[in-house]
């Protein structure tokens, strides 16, 4: 049936999963007692489970043949990184009170979603990976322009280590004291995150920029 | 905006003269991404010494043959 055509699975698997995303991130703006955080993830794994499955009957498309593996690797990469980081922002103030994550029920709650974007991220790309299981993955190109994006990647990281240096170092003593452990940890994973993100967004303009110039020379 | 490379290739000419091989058959035989292939085609891409060897050789051709370097100007 044309309804249930790998295609047309593929695309309700990935706006489902959009929705589920939505879930997950609407979480903390409910006005009502529902875990639309454990939902929205059900919701995502489930459908990227579908699109697992179509991913295996879809032929390859001329778009897709165009864009190599790791381009859609940086892409996803880019998305998941940033879908990271504004969760990082958004849970933020879960892990402002002064108690370790363990004895802080909402703070749990925001770490394992957050974690569960980092397992549904290792997920799809190692979907991804399958996806083009038995053909060449990467080459000297490639490795090319993960050197040329790595570089951002550790300045970006750089950069924002510094940040936090001088936002330690020459704010008051008093202001620093309402700063929790946790919340300086989620500061620390998210320094690493933005060094992720510059690596993969550099990697992906790279691979774009070179299509961009074959395609219109 | 990058500066032109200054190797040029008739890859894509030697490729339609062995039976039009395609770019995913080259790539194959180099052990490279068709994506590749493209890029060095359209000459957005240096190749290193090995690959330019490994192009040849599939492309039953010397290197001098398929690449040309411009000194720059």
């Amino acid at each position: 049936m044309v309804l249930f055509s790998p295609r047309n699975q593929l695309v309700a698997s990935l706006l489902l999963a959009g929705f589920g995303l939505v879930l997950f991130f609407g979480n903390n703006y409910r006005s009502w007692d529902m875990p639309l955080d454990w939902i929205g993830t059900v919701l995502f794994v489930a459908s990227v489970w579908f699109f697992v499955d179509a991913l295996h009957r879809v032929p390859h498309s001329e778009t897709e043949l165009a864009i190599a593996p790791q381009e859609w690797q940086a892409w996803v990469g880019l998305a998941f990184c940033s879908a990271c980081l504004v969760a990082i922002w958004i849970y933020l103030p879960a892990f402002a009170a002064h108690v370790s994550i363990r004895e802080n029920p909402e703070a749990g709650a925001a770490g394992r979603s957050i974690g569960m974007l980092f397992v549904a991220w290792a997920v799809l790309a190692y979907v991804l990976n399958q996806r083009w299981a038995g053909t060449v993955l990467s080459d000297e190109r490639d490795r090319d322009i993960e050197k040329r994006a790595s570089t951002w990647g550790r300045a970006a990281t750089t950069a924002a280590v510094i940040c936090i240096a001088v936002l330690l170092g020459f704010s008051p003593t008093d202001r620093l004291q309402t700063l929790s452990y946790p919340w300086i940890a989620q500061l620390l994973m998210s320094t690493l995150l933005v060094g992720v993100c510059v690596d993969n967004a550099v990697a992906a303009l790279l691979y774009w920029r070179d299509r961009r110039q074959v395609d219109s020379p | 905006m990058a500066a032109p490379l200054t190797i040029t290739n008739h890859i894509r000419r030697f490729r339609f003269n062995r039976g039009e091989m395609t770019q995913q058959a080259l790539a194959d035989a180099c052990g490279v991404t068709r994506q590749t292939i493209i890029a060095l085609e359209a000459s957005r891409y240096a190749p290193s010494l090995e690959l330019g060897f490994r192009i040849a050789h599939a492309l039953d051709a010397s290197l001098e043959e398929i690449f040309q370097w411009q000194a720059p100007s």
